[in-house]
């Protein structure tokens, strides 16, 4: 379990999250939403301490992160974290080189899935294969904690369909995953659980289903009552 | 682990290079050639007791090294080891005995041993050898090495309103009462000061000019290079010049010799031996004549001084050896002129001469083209004759064209 | 093989293309300089000589042997070294800018490896050391293949033949910098690469210092290198100040090996709680 407890971030004068709040379980499929500028990337930094936080406590499994805690929690940037000058297979040997959790069968599987040419420099690839390959870095490593920054931002709708079909795979069951989005459609019927935000704190937080079942609302039915209402 | 070749190869390349280059340098020290210092004549084993100071020098003063070069044989400054590296190549054995002895009282002093006097007790020192208008103070510090206590105080300089600058010259302990001489700039004038000082009651008990003249002169304190031993008379020699402004010249229009005895006051000028003065400025002359023409020859007659146990030596070298004149301090007059004629291939070759009291040693280069004989002489100028002559010679075989040579800066006995 | 190990030899690779160039610079200035050198001293050697008459002994007394101090103090030689020490100082600030600036986000992969992110300071700063040292082992081994060009190409009556360390050595008041890079003694050779390398370390943090506070940390990482430098310092400071050496120079050698632990020690473990806390993507 992901625990985000009462976080607060300034980036100078300027308040961005002011005590926000929640949790994200192994096995759900967790996702912020909120509108640009909202905080939803500074907090996935938080969470892997890539920005420090200005108050609050992030912990992951009831830790603090360490760095043994990389190997068990993945962060998948909105930009492919490898140089540009890199081929596909340099990348994956790097991540095998430092990572114990690398997994080079699911690699592999990966690329194939993604049909990716291991030779290819980053660089030239589109952008929807960067996307992919940025996905494949990070779903290749056998970790229980997945944090992914609008992976659909930008992205042709082909590469979209084929980044969603991952949710449903095997490749993410079982793990806990962290998504921002701010726009929900091609996913709405993936995540378990919402964290809308706004203005700083975490508006509103509740399970898809339950929602469904209860109150008989999607999740864009909540948003529009949210952001309208 | 071939993708690891960089990490491999780069340290590798620098370990091997360096670690080549450097423990070459030491085994090989590149060509730094070994000397010895070889006896020519000596019978009571003078040449034991000699330390020269100097420099090896080659193609065309591009590879120089300092050395010291003893009985025990040559040591290179490059030699010496981590830490010794950062102490002073140079320095005088007595005072580096002293500050080994007394590194607290030594701590934060200048090494300068004209500010140092000794006595069988205690240490005294005066400085700091340049004192500027903004603080006209000396620093006394006297140490009893018996009962090991230290005495210091600051003293301020009197009717030093006109006064420039101050340089301490000499610094003398004569039974508790310290002598300093110094040199006082004064706006036109140049004069020499001084100061008494009684540690009992930490004053200036009297103080005074003993020579003046215009700012141009010098006074030079001829026993500075006596050591810290004990004098009770300061010899100086006084050089008074004009400077001719129109002509952008100066002249030396006089030029004295004088003692002071420092306990009586008593000041006693020399009469100094025609020849010796005639001298001197037949070597100006021939100087001017020779419009300053950089030959290698040394241009004779060259002058020195030398304060011995009981006489003070003018020498003169000439083109056929020594002339020097005693003159006896303690009865006043000047005796009879002592003459030693050397060969005229080493005065030819004559690089250095180092007055020490009653021995003077001096260095020649002397030889025939390429055949080079660095010899070094000491001469008794009590009994007026060489006591000892030795040869610095190539140890190990010489480099193909291995033209070099060998400077003397000082020669120094072992105490 | 550890993850440090793994992050210099990564970060040599990044660079190591223009690093080679620099070397392929280096190389062929100074072979070509020693070739023109050696090649214009023998044509006016011919030219005095057979066409003017001169003896050889005149031509010699006039002109001076020729050394490798004559490539020495040409600019085919002190060139490249002043460029390759230009970039490698420029690299010292880009080895880091380069992971944050632009479309990179490369920090984001190297703060989240499972290893302790100083590593990726002693990284850095170990491929750094390990390029100019490696650029300076190249300056030594291509003097030797100069001085062996010397006596391919000039009679021995006309050359004197240097050892490295002699050549320099007679380099006193060349304002060359060889006696800088290569000092004539290893003590000498540590002092010089030992502050060399704190600077770097300073630097280092001061860019961190940069890294976490953005702007405020510009005037923070610039106060921090003034406060390193005065402690290190410090003891010649009080020596000109008061105007007299209080430290026999033994003391002030060990005292300064002090210093330079203190201070080389305090931006490794400021950069690690930077690297830890502070730092931001």
């Amino acid at each position: 379990m992901i625990e985000v407890k009462n976080v607060t971030k300034k980036f100078g004068r300027k308040n961005v999250l002011q005590g926000v709040s929640f949790t994200a379980n192994k096995g759900e499929i967790t996702c912020l939403i909120g509108v640009n500028g909202v905080g939803k990337t500074t907090i996935l930094n938080g969470i892997v301490n890539l920005t420090p936080m200005t108050s609050g406590e992030i912990l992951i499994d009831g830790e603090k992160l360490t760095k043994e805690t990389y190997e068990k929690i993945a962060f998948i940037p909105d930009a492919i974290t490898m140089l540009p000058r890199m081929r596909v297979r340099e990348a994956m040997q790097f991540m095998q080189d430092f990572y114990d959790s690398w997994n080079n069968e699911r690699a592999e599987e990966l690329l194939r899935f993604f049909k990716l040419k291991k030779e290819d420099r980053i660089s030239s690839l589109s952008k929807g294969n960067v996307a992919k390959a940025n996905l494949l870095l990070g779903l290749a490593l056998d970790v229980d904690y997945l944090l992914m920054d609008e992976p659909f931002s930008g992205i042709d709708i082909f590469s979209r369909e084929q980044i969603a079909d991952v949710f449903t795979s095997h490749l993410v069951e079982e793990r806990g995953v962290i998504i921002t989005t701010h726009e929900i459609n091609d996913i709405e019927h993936l995540i378990d659980k919402v964290v809308l935000l706004d203005d700083g704190i975490v508006f509103k937080e509740f399970a898809t289903e339950e929602m469904r079942e209860v109150e008989g609302k999607s999740v864009v039915d909540v948003m529009r009552e949210v952001y309208r209402g | 682990m071939k993708r690891y070749w960089k990490n491999v190869i780069l340290p590798l390349f620098i370990v091997i290079t360096f670690g080549v280059l450097y423990v070459h340098h030491a085994i090989a020290k590149e060509g730094l050639p070994q000397f010895e210092l070889v006896n020519v004549s000596d019978d009571e084993g003078i040449g034991e007791d000699i330390i020269i100071y100097g420099n090896y020098v080659a193609d065309e003063s591009s590879v120089w090294e300092s050395f010291r070069l003893s009985s025990d044989g040559i040591s290179y400054s490059s030699e010496r080891n981590f830490l010794e590296q950062f102490n002073e190549f140079f320095e005088s054995q007595e005072m580096e005995k002293l500050r080994e002895e007394e590194r607290g009282f030594m701590r934060g002093k200048e090494v300068d041993p004209h500010l140092y006097s000794k006595d069988a007790e205690q240490i005294a020192y005066v400085g700091p050898s340049a004192l500027f208008n903004d603080s006209f103070e000396f620093e006394v510090d006297v140490l009893d090495r018996e009962i090991r206590e230290k005495k210091s105080f600051k003293l301020d300089i009197p009717d030093s309103d006109g006064t420039d600058h101050i340089y301490v010259d000499h610094v003398q302990l004569l039974d508790d009462m310290l002598y300093v001489t110094t040199t006082n700039y004064l706006m036109e004038d140049k004069e020499l000061h001084i100061y008494q000082i009684s540690l009992q009651d930490e004053t200036i008990e009297d103080r005074g000019a003993i020579a003046g003249g215009t700012i141009h002169g010098h006074f030079i304190v001829l026993n500075n290079g006596m050591g810290l031993k004990r004098q009770e008379n300061i010899i100086v020699r006084a050089e008074y010049i004009e400077w001719n402004e129109g002509m952008h010249t100066s002249e030396v229009v006089d030029e004295e010799y004088f003692t002071y005895d420092l306990e009586t006051g008593k000041k006693q000028v020399f009469e100094v031996p025609e020849e010796f003065a005639m001298a001197e400025e037949s070597t100006e002359q021939e100087y001017m004549e020779e419009e300053q023409d950089t030959t290698e020859e040394v241009i004779y007659p060259t002058n020195h001084e030398s304060v011995g146990s009981e006489e003070l030596y003018f020498i003169t070298f000439t083109s056929d050896g020594i002339n020097y004149y005693p003159y006896h301090l303690q009865e006043n007059k000047l005796l009879e002129e002592k003459e030693i004629s050397f060969d005229e291939n080493i005065l030819s070759g004559l690089s250095g001469v180092y007055t020490k009291g009653d021995h003077l040693y001096f260095y020649s280069n002397a030889g025939e083209d390429g055949n080079q004989m660095k010899k070094l002489f000491k001469v008794d100028l009590v009994n007026g004759e060489i006591v000892y002559e030795g040869e610095i010679k190539l140890t190990d075989a010489p480099k193909e064209t291995h033209v070099y040579n060998v400077e003397v800066f000082n020669v120094e006995e072992k105490r | 093989m550890n993850n440090f190990l793994k992050l210099v030899n990564f970060e040599l690779g990044r660079f190591i293309k223009v690093y080679f160039i620099l070397a392929g610079i280096t190389v062929a200035s100074q072979l070509i300089g020693m070739a023109l050198i050696a090649n214009d001293y023998l044509e006016m050697f011919n030219e005095e000589v057979y066409t003017n008459g001169t003896s050889i002994e005149l031509f010699v007394e006039y002109y001076g042997e020729i050394s490798l101090l004559n490539l020495q103090y040409s600019q085919w030689f002190n060139l490249p070294i002043t460029f390759a020490v230009a970039v490698l100082i420029i690299y010292s600030f880009f080895i880091w800018y380069r992971d944050w600036l632009g479309k990179n986000t490369f920090i984001y992969r190297l703060l989240m490896l499972p290893t302790a992110r100083i590593n990726i300071y002693l990284a850095k700063a170990s491929a750094i050391f390990l390029m100019v040292l490696g650029l300076v082992a190249l300056q030594v081994v291509l003097l030797n293949v100069e001085s062996s060009m010397l006596k391919w190409m000039v009679p021995a009556n006309l050359r004197a033949d240097l050892g490295i360390m002699e050549s320099i050595g007679g380099l006193h008041s060349g304002g060359s910098m060889l006696a800088v890079i290569i000092p004539t003694s290893f003590i000498q050779f540590l002092i010089h690469y030992g502050v060399g390398f704190m600077v770097v370390f300073i630097l280092f943090t001061a860019i961190l210092f940069e890294r976490s506070y953005r702007f405020k940390g510009i005037a923070y990482g610039v106060g921090y290198a003034i406060v390193a430098f005065v402690v290190f310092f410090a003891p010649f400071v009080v020596e000109i100040i008061f105007g007299r050496n209080y430290l026999f120079p033994t003391e002030l050698f060990i005292l300064e090996g002090i210093l330079w632990i203190v201070v080389t020690g305090s931006s490794i473990w400021v950069s690690n709680y930077l690297l830890n806390k502070k730092v931001t993507v």
